[in-house]
């Protein structure tokens, strides 16, 4: 059974050593997607790409093919010129549900997170708030957990192997609650 | 006059749409450059 992850170069797993390029198969098997799916990972994310891309490359990768799960790590909403990403996210929340997907979705960035009731905002993991005067207070996406601990960062940006497998060990009770305990 | 209003209020809203806009890209380090 195939667990099918969304997201931009973050998931994608951008200067992670075992990602050569940005063509077919290029993605690692390293990031915290990965990590959590073990042998059986689809990639649907790509670098670069909008909220509007991550939500259509799911969509089209489901039209073939029946994962057990599914998991998105939703990038910032500015990349489609928006201020948030609610309608890319209630329309991948309302697909996968009404067709029985076990999901989880996370992001790179809280500035994604709205207000918005028709979110299920239960079925998202949020990392940590930070305790540091200079850290973020609230809980944080992926990339600002990432950075603001301090993990290694490649030369583009992007968090390294390290911080996608402690990432991948915080979110795995999450993880399991919500999809693994449904295949 | 109130074709005037609506025009100035539509302008405003713009330009906070734009201004929030610009700072939420500034988030993104890998296309804000």
């Amino acid at each position: 059974m195939i667990l099918v992850a969304g997201g931009d170069s973050i998931i994608w797993g951008s200067e992670l050593e075992d990602s050569p390029h940005g063509g077919p198969d290029g993605y690692s098997r390293n990031t915290f997607a990965a990590l959590l799916a073990g042998d059986e990972y689809h990639c649907s994310a790509y670098p670069g790409i909008g909220n509007s891309q991550i939500y259509s490359r799911i969509r089209d990768d489901l039209t073939w093919m029946k994962p057990c799960g599914v998991i998105v790590c939703w990038t910032w909403p500015s990349r489609d010129n928006e201020l948030d990403s609610d309608k890319w996210i209630i329309g991948l929340q309302q697909y996968l549900k009404y067709h029985d997907y076990p999901y989880l979705f996370t992001c790179v960035d809280n500035c994604i997170i709205t207000d918005n009731p028709a979110i299920d905002w239960d079925r998202w993991y949020m990392f940590p708030p930070g305790q540091g005067a200079d850290q973020t207070e609230t809980p944080r996406g992926f990339y600002q957990w990432a950075v603001e601990n301090k993990y290694s960062i490649g030369a583009d940006g992007h968090p390294l192997e390290q911080a996608h497998l402690d990432a991948a060990e915080l979110i795995k009770e999450k993880f399991n609650e919500l999809v693994k305990k449904s295949i | 006059m109130s074709w005037l209003r609506n025009l100035y209020n539509r302008i405003k809203l713009e330009i906070a749409y734009r201004k929030k806009l610009k700072e939420l890209r500034k988030r993104d380090p890998f296309i804000y450059k």
